[in-house]
């Protein structure tokens, strides 16, 4: 078989190069571009009498935004989502980076052993993780309660799942818990990637295990924090699973657990009180792409700046 | 400066020994080469120096001092590492001067040293780059400066001429040799070019396999090499090495010959031998022959040799020059 | 020695944590295995003779179609795990491998997908199914799953193939091997720690999810494991052997998975997909 060259560049032809890439463009394509770009769509569209649905331009992100109805919850979810994630940036990435860094400290043993048994609980499913903190969180069944006494911090002890002003805060704890394995598991691996001779470079110099880790190893290991920070606020502004699986759609108490993938969920499907609103819904996924796109373009332009700078 | 004193180092795991018995003395401002074939430990014993690796058993000391409860920092040590080692993050000036805090040295003070010794390499405008924007030979001097910078009592190289390609290779051999001159300090160096072992050093440690074949000066180690490894690990091209009744003439199981050492004669006196291969340098030819009576020969011809007739010669070389060896391997004195 | 007083100061902040990891997990696996007192008497121990029982395991498995649940959990993973190593190496090796006008533009297409969740177009895929007759369908969950999965697994695929040196596919070139060979035969083994690495990140989350089953597939014939214990314990929640029963069952099968990949996810990272 011949290449072509072409001016392209080389490759071996437009069927052969369309055969490969048809089926995976082909799925993605139809099944997550499309759709989402219909769900933008979507969202400029009222419903009409009679089915079909008319432009409205913006009115409904006007309504999101202003109609009081809409806009208390919506901008509850939103707070809410914020104190989700920032629990998650101040709880989960410094304890992956610590755990990362107490990996990869030299003579270890049992460290894979280690690795593995602490990224567990990021294979859970999060159903099973909801419920089995709230069986120990449960003032019912005692074990929480049995554990913090045997600590000597039993009156502590208090069913914060239940409570409006700390259910947010324990859920998001509960999150970190499970998902604490992934920036541990990615610190490490970029710690595993800094060349030894730096390390020793470093103590020659006079640096103690505390100053290789703070000069050398953490500064090193920032793009990977980096990257792992955008991760989190990705999954966080679009996490759903575990606030349902604890408290259903409608995220009590009081919607203190509310954030805006349940928000969404609420708002598209519908709950006890009210029926789904599909153009509603359109919207609010709009406004977390938004989101979220901010948020990633944000991102890329400190890692521009800092790919630009090391050129 | 100091000087280095090891007596009976060794450095096992389990049943392995990267080092055995190892005993070694450097004077002070002498510049010591540690040289042989890869996996010969050469590393491992300047690493054990440094304080990167403890020994299993033996004594180490520098500046009369025993050094084995110092943690490298406090050894008065300084290391240029084969892959330059320097902090990708931290300028070149950051890089010389990090260490210099840790010893509590002041700001004003930390930026004068640094700055004569950046001029003193020749690095002065290069100063506020990163090691990512310097070239192979500028990063390797930024790596000898801080090693400068921190005004060591002996400095630790770690084959540093490795990475770069032969020009600068041995331009940069000069340079040491002459860094070496300016400074007076105790140097002791890791390769396995002995080109590089016999220019630099004022004392060459032979090693292999973990052990110290020979200690000697660079002359001294090549012309009276201790065995046949020592012998054959020296000298470009190799030696001959002669075994069989030609050796049993002067008493030995073996006799080594210098290919600089043989020459061809016109006429029927010598050893007859014909021409395998020549390979011309240049500046001389090193001829490839094979003698019935010695076997096969190298030995260095004028620019201009060329193959006669049917490739018939004869082989001649000096008695005295002649190196003994015995059946274990070992020089015959 | 310091550094031994170092070592043992690592240890115990790591077996802190991992207790904190492990502890609430192994609580739940052993209380599945006592009698409702026994639970609730006293949680912390383990179960003794007198309060060892699976009636726990034997309601869930007459009360429930677990094994249905199971199987379709099964289906999906694996089926959108073969989709999305074939599709996906093809066409991360089309992209590391040849150099063609748009190659940019078809990268970017596939990277925007990591950024961006697919959840957020969830409305139009509930449209998009139901006019395509897949609603409660696990076929509707597998396409959907494999234009998730697809991104990042391009991602790490086509890192792991700009490390293969480019000789060895030019050197079969130059004997005649056609294209589709020298990706399949030549390519693909030595990628093995990518694939390895792409199962994991690629059949976790589809396990796990709650989102596309309750949304696409909630039918009981349909049901995936995680769905269908969620829905279980909403309805047995005072069954407290058997709602412990069931989540350690449904535990189970990621562990054995990510115990047997775990280490070649490691080798994966760290040759390739994170330099």
């Amino acid at each position: 078989m011949t290449r072509t060259r072409t001016r392209d560049g080389v490759h071996p032809g437009w069927i052969t190069l369309t055969a490969f890439l048809a089926p995976a463009a082909l799925i993605y394509g139809v099944f997550s571009v499309y759709p989402l770009a219909r769900t933008i769509a979507f969202s400029f569209y009222r419903p009409q009498e009679g089915g079909a649905a008319q432009f409205a331009g913006l009115a409904n992100f006007v309504t999101l935004f202003a109609d009081p109805y809409w806009s208390e919850g919506f901008f509850n979810a939103l707070w809410n989502n914020l104190i989700f994630f920032a629990v998650h940036m101040a709880v989960q990435n410094p304890v992956g980076i610590a755990l990362a860094a107490l990996l990869a400290v030299p003579g270890l043993k049992g460290r894979s052993l280690y690795r593995t048994t602490l990224f567990l609980p990021t294979m859970l499913s999060v159903v099973i993780v909801g419920f089995i903190w709230q069986l120990v969180l449960s003032p019912l069944w005692g074990v929480g309660e049995e554990l913090m006494t045997a600590v000597g911090l039993g009156s502590w002890f208090a069913p914060w799942l239940g409570e409006e002003s700390s259910a947010l805060v324990t859920l998001s704890l509960i999150s970190v818990w499970q998902f604490v394995g992934i920036p541990m598991l990615l610190v490490h691996v970029a710690l595993l990637n800094i060349p030894r001779d730096l390390i020793d470079a470093a103590r020659v110099d006079g640096a103690g295990a505390f100053g290789v880790f703070r000069h050398v190893q953490l500064p090193l290991v920032m793009p990977t924090v980096g990257l792992v920070s955008i991760l989190t606020f990705i999954g966080n502004f679009n996490a759903f699973d575990l606030i349902y699986a604890v408290k259903g759609a409608l995220a009590g108490p009081n919607f203190s657990t509310d954030i805006l993938g349940t928000y969404f969920y609420r708002t598209f499907f519908g709950y006890q009180l009210q029926s789904g609103n599909a153009e509603m819904g359109a919207t609010v996924a709009t406004v977390m792409f938004l989101i979220i796109l901010a948020g990633v373009m944000i991102y890329l332009f400190f890692m521009q700046k800092r790919m630009l700078r090391a050129i | 400066m100091a000087d280095v004193d090891i007596k009976g180092l060794a450095k096992r795991f389990g049943e392995t020994a990267a080092l055995e018995d190892v005993s070694l003395s450097v004077a002070d401002g002498e510049f010591c080469v540690l040289v042989g074939p890869s996996g010969c430990g050469k590393t491992t014993l300047l690493r054990i120096i440094a304080g990167l690796e403890t020994e299993t058993e033996g004594s180490l000391s520098i500046g009369g001092a025993d050094a084995q409860a110092l943690a490298p920092a406090r050894r008065g040590i300084a290391m240029v590492f084969q892959s330059y080692a320097l902090y990708p993050h931290m300028t070149a000036y950051r890089n010389m001067s990090f260490g210099l805090k840790f010893q509590k040295v002041s700001r004003p003070d930390i930026d004068e040293r640094v700055r004569s010794v950046a001029e003193m390499l020749g690095i002065s405008d290069l100063l506020h780059r990163k090691p990512a924007e310097l070239s192979g030979g500028q990063r390797q001097r930024v790596a000898i400066g801080r090693a400068i910078v921190r005004n060591p009592k002996v400095f630790l190289f770690d084959e540093p001429l490795s990475n770069l390609d032969a020009a600068l290779r041995a331009t940069t051999r000069l340079e040491i040799a002459r860094l070496h001159k300016a400074l007076g300090a105790t140097m002791i160096y890791v390769t396995h070019d002995q080109a590089e072992a016999m220019t630099l050093a004022d004392k060459m440690v032979v090693m292999k396999d973990g052990r110290i074949e020979q200690i000697g000066t660079p002359l001294e180690v090549y012309r009276k090499p201790a065995n046949l490894f020592v012998a054959g690990f020296l000298g470009h091209p190799k030696i001959n090495i002669v075994t069989g009744a030609i050796a049993a003439e002067y008493g030995a199981a073996s006799i080594g010959l210098r290919p600089e050492h043989l020459t061809l004669s016109p006429s029927g006196k010598g050893y007859a031998a014909r021409v395998v291969h020549v390979e011309p340098l240049g500046s001389e030819a090193h001829v490839h022959l094979r003698s019935d009576a010695l076997g096969p020969l190298i030995l260095r011809a004028p620019s201009d040799f060329s193959v006669s007739g049917d490739g018939d010669l004869h082989v001649t070389f000096e008695r005295t020059r002649v190196l003994l060896f015995d059946e274990n391997g070992n020089a015959i004195n | 020695m310091t550094t031994r007083m170092r070592l043992w100061a690592v240890h115990v902040m790591l077996l802190v944590y991992a207790v904190l990891a492990l502890a609430p997990v192994l609580l739940i696996a052993m209380n599945s295995f006592k009698s409702r007192k026994g639970i609730f008497r006293d949680p912390l121990a383990l179960p003794t003779g007198e309060t060892f029982s699976t009636v726990g395991y034997e309601r869930v498995f007459a009360n429930s179609d677990l094994w249905l649940w199971f199987a379709n959990s099964l289906v999906v993973t694996v089926v959108t795990l073969a989709a999305v190593v074939v599709f996906g190496t093809m066409a991360a090796w089309a992209l590391a491998a040849y150099r063609f006008r748009g190659r940019l533009v078809v990268g970017l297409f596939l990277a925007l997908g990591i950024m961006v969740p697919i959840r957020l177009g969830t409305v139009a895929i509930l449209d998009l199914m139901t006019s395509l007759g897949l609603t409660n369908t696990l076929a509707a969950l597998i396409l959907v799953y494999i234009a998730q999965g697809l991104p990042v697994a391009v991602f790490i695929f086509s890192e792991f193939m700009a490390q293969v040196p480019r000789d060895l596919a030019d050197a079969a070139r130059c004997d005649g091997v056609p294209e589709f060979r020298i990706y399949a035969h030549i390519v693909l083994p030595l990628i093995r720690p990518a694939i390895a690495t792409v199962a994991i990140f690629v059949m976790v989350p589809i396990w796990n999810d709650l989102w596309f089953p309750l949304i696409l597939a909630p039918g009981e014939g349909t049901r995936t494991i995680t769905l269908g214990v969620q829905q279980f314990i909403g309805q047995y929640v005072t069954d407290w052997s058997a709602v412990l029963a069931a989540l350690t069952l449904a535990v189970v099968p990621i562990l054995v998975l990510y115990l047997a990949l775990s280490r070649m996810m490691v080798r994966g990272l760290t040759e390739g997909a994170l330099r």
